[in-house]
């Protein structure tokens, strides 16, 4: 089966030169590269002392100047290290509720779009529901019934997300379904997993693929809603925390815009990047968008 | 240009249809020197999509008044030749050459004149008419729209009576009406702006053979009382001939053979022409019969007073068919009589609503094991292989899907190796790591035959096996199943409208109309001396390249 894996090599070699012909989409890998090398590498460097709040020499409230560029916040940390700090938790949260908000919305998908009759049209009328509740209300009736930590919120938002990758999923499993090499694989004497597993999922996959680094996007949003809402992880620092803190403790009053800036400028970035790198990949996978 | 100016030069150029606009006509004609009243004129055209040349140094001139025939295969540059008349070829293509029409080269006028010249002087009757009507309009709306762009009046309902359609039926959308008012409409469409020139672009593919008559007969006599030149592309000879008095033989991007239709059927002087006269049997003729006569063989397949139902409509009523070993049958029929349900139906694909299903003795399961065990047995052939065929999956994988879900003990590679180069694809290491865009239609048609092979089957059921393929692979692949039948016994049931096909290799013939089987016997008995009424029907609608 090399002949496969080398038509496969080829596949993704002239995909990858499909992106890196759009200029947004090889900014946005750029500025992931760089969110994630902070992410890991941040708090490695900086060290737990820097952010105890029993350790800082700084004044609260200090105005950016040498020492702590991005000055300090109502303890005294360094707001810069604090925002370094807090891309890894907002990039985990992200990451998996949308991997969480995809599978499901994956599974539904097909299963809707395969199977006929009742079990589908049930299906269907679940992912109607959840696409009518408003998402947010819905994921912080969630975060508030059930125990803070991170896990929550990442359940939180997977669990209200997952409707709309639902529906596209469908749409394309339905589309493939009619294809009459489906009814030859029937007709060869296939089985549901065999005509999902070998001719649906394949097909599908491009499509989810797309839609991950899009949620991911909105999720990094609703963590940052859900946090700043005050129903976060208190115990992990993420960028929404850190604009809860800083509402909280009354940043606005005290014109701290450097408290409020650089975690909200953060959160922009990484949407933009991961939503550039989506739309890149979008135009790969679907020739049609190419102008 | 604002709609107004549009509208104004539209109405100019569509007053200058036979009687009135004549005298501008002939005075442009003078200036192109070429003096006959040529509507259409290529002068050396020439087409390039990148560095390939898809039509090459092609001239043909077309009288007021006179038919011409554009025949060829997929891929010979003959539906490029007549989207060049009316400046429809896409971006990519670069054009070389004179397109002159009524005198006026078509490369040199300006966007305003061009889009007066669209369907005024000259319309399209596109293929495939399901595609080209829009599916959220209704047809009256649509036939109205040239008239609106290049403001003529003219009544929709006049248009429809002339193409044979009740005016009702303006208020329908495309969906509601079968595949030969669908292409009624097209032509309908065509007419609207009172052109001279029509190109029709295989009006009458996937058509039935009585829709494609009357559709045919209903161009013949618009052609006739307007005295409209028309220029017909086809891969059907036969229809051609039917047609048209001239004929043009393309092959390759350029023009092979051009001459008398009846001549150049009596006596092609090109190969290329002997070879797609061939692909359009003569009903009757024995030199189209490729298979010897066989004695009565025992019963493989049989089906007992079968009936489907959808709803209220019984797509299925009451058949009873027999296949007997190593025997082709065709079932003839036009579309939407039934017979692919029927096929469905013997497949496993669709449960009966009564009736039974008879294999080797034994009732075909309902489920399970047993029907996938059965479905060993019996393998289906689609009609159209370019979408029978995953498009991510080799040719490899595709022959070997069926060996996977069976779960074939024995050597995957060497078994499908057998599988493929028992379909005529030799040496097989060539195709086995092809994709399906990367073959020919002939080439993917033997691939799914391929596939069907592999698991040994003793029924092929064949749904339209040849219809969407070429001319000179039609005959490979018909000659393909009967070597199958002659060295593995393999039975087959060939499901068509083509009753040519019937005669080039069925051994019986059933006739289903309307749900049931009205005719049924050998070939010779039903195609020679036909019993029921529809079967007469049928035969006389048969176009024939020898005008019988």
């Amino acid at each position: 089966m090399s002949v496969v894996w080398e038509r496969r090599r080829t596949a993704l070699r002239s995909g990858w030169r499909e992106f890196t012909a759009q200029r947004s989409g090889v900014a946005g890998l750029v500025v992931l590269g760089v969110a994630v090398a902070v992410a890991v590498l941040g708090p490695l460097l900086t060290g737990a002392s820097a952010l105890d709040v029993t350790r800082v020499e700084a004044a609260a409230w200090e105005p950016p100047g040498p020492g702590h560029w991005l000055g300090t916040d109502h303890t005294g940390r360094s707001v810069a290290l604090l925002v370094l700090n807090g891309t890894g938790a907002s990039m985990l949260v992200g990451l998996t509720a949308a991997a969480l908000s995809v599978a499901i919305g994956t599974l539904v998908g097909i299963a809707s779009g395969h199977f006929r009759g009742w079990p589908a049209s049930a299906l269907m009328r679940v992912t109607d529901f959840f696409l009518v509740v408003p998402q947010l209300v819905l994921a912080i009736a969630l975060s508030a019934v059930l125990p803070r930590g991170l896990g929550t919120i990442v359940l939180a938002i997977g669990l209200t997300s997952w409707p709309a990758t639902a529906r596209v999923v469908r749409a394309q499993t339905l589309a493939v379904e009619a294809r009459p090499y489906v009814e030859r694989a029937h007709a060869l004497g296939g089985g549901h997993l065999h005509v999902i597993a070998h001719h649906v999922v394949p097909a599908v996959l491009p499509l989810v693929l797309v839609n991950t680094t899009l949620a991911v996007a909105s999720s990094i949003v609703s963590e940052s809603t859900l946090a700043f809402l005050g129903l976060g992880d208190p115990t992990h620092l993420s960028w929404g925390t850190l604009l809860h803190q800083a509402q909280l403790f009354g940043a606005v009053s005290k014109e701290a815009w450097w408290f409020l800036l650089p975690p909200g400028l953060g959160i922009m970035g990484l949407v933009l990047a991961f939503t550039l790198v989506g739309r890149a990949l979008e135009t790969v996978i679907n020739p049609r968008l190419r102008s | 240009m604002t709609p107004d100016t549009a509208a104004v030069a539209a109405n100019s150029a569509c007053g200058s249809h036979p009687g009135s606009g004549s005298g501008s006509g002939s005075d442009s004609d003078a200036g192109s020197g070429s003096g006959s009243a040529a509507i259409l004129e290529l002068r050396g055209l020439t087409v390039h999509y990148g560095s390939r040349a898809a039509v090459r140094d092609v001239s043909l001139s077309l009288a007021e008044g006179q038919t011409l025939g554009l025949a060829g295969e997929s891929g010979s540059g003959k539906t490029t030749v007549g989207l060049s008349v009316l400046r429809l070829l896409p971006k990519s293509a670069s054009v070389s050459g004179e397109v002159l029409l009524d005198g006026q080269d078509v490369g040199a006028m300006s966007w305003g004149r061009l889009r007066a010249a669209r369907w005024a002087q000259a319309s399209v009757v596109f293929q495939g008419a399901m595609h080209a009507l829009n599916p959220v309009r209704r047809v009256g709306d649509q036939i109205a729209e040239p008239m609106a762009l290049h403001g003529v009046s003219g009544s929709v309902a006049e248009l429809l009576d002339q193409v044979e359609l009740p005016a009702a039926k303006a208020r329908s959308y495309p969906h509601e009406l079968s595949g030969g008012q669908k292409q009624r409409v097209m032509i309908a469409m065509a007419l609207a702006c009172s052109p001279r020139l029509i190109i029709a672009d295989e009006p009458t593919t996937a058509l039935d053979v009585i829709v494609q008559a009357q559709v045919l007969g209903l161009l013949r006599r618009l052609v006739a009382e307007r005295g409209l030149s028309l220029l017909m592309i086809s891969h059907d000879l036969s229809v051609l001939t039917t047609t048209c008095d001239d004929l043009a033989v393309m092959h390759q991007g350029e023009i092979v053979e051009r001459g008398r239709a009846a001549e150049v059927i009596a006596s092609p002087a090109h190969p290329h022409t002997a070879a797609l006269a061939a692909a359009f049997p003569t009903v009757g003729a024995p030199e189209f019969r490729y298979v010897e006569r066989c004695s009565t063989l025992p019963t493989l397949l049989s089906v007992e007073d079968l009936r489907v139902s959808f709803g209220s409509t019984m797509a299925v009523d009451g058949v009873s068919l027999e296949v007997g070993r190593g025997e082709i049958v065709a079932l003839v029929g036009e579309s939407g009589s039934g017979k692919t349900t029927l096929a469905r139906t013997i497949m496993g694909l669709q449960r009966p609503s009564s009736g039974r299903v008879i294999f080797d003795g034994v009732p075909i399961p309902s489920g399970g094991k047993a029907l996938k065990a059965y479905r060993r047995q019996v393998q289906l052939v689609l009609q159209d292989p370019s979408s029978a065929l995953n498009p991510r999956h080799s040719v490899y994988e595709a022959v070997a899907e069926g060996l996977r879900i069976h779960g074939i003990p024995g050597d995957e590679e060497s078994l499908v190796k057998d599988a493929v180069e028992r379909s005529e694809l030799r040496p097989a290491e060539v195709y086995l790591s092809s994709l399906p865009h990367e073959l020919s239609g002939g080439q993917q048609q033997r691939v799914v035959i391929a596939g069907a092979l592999a698991l040994q089957p003793r029924l092929l059921i064949a749904d339209e096996p040849v219809a969407s393929l070429d001319a000179s692979v039609r005959g490979e692949i018909l000659a393909l199943l009967l070597r199958l039948r002659r060295e593995l016994e393999l039975a087959a049931l060939i499901i068509t409208h083509d009753l040519g096909l019937a005669w080039n290799i069925a051994d019986r013939v059933a006739v289903m109309y309307q749900g049931r089987i009205v005719e049924q016997g050998t070939v010779e008995q039903v195609l020679l001396d036909p019993r029921h009424e529809y079967t007469r029907r049928l035969l006389a609608a048969v176009p024939s390249t020898t005008r019988a």
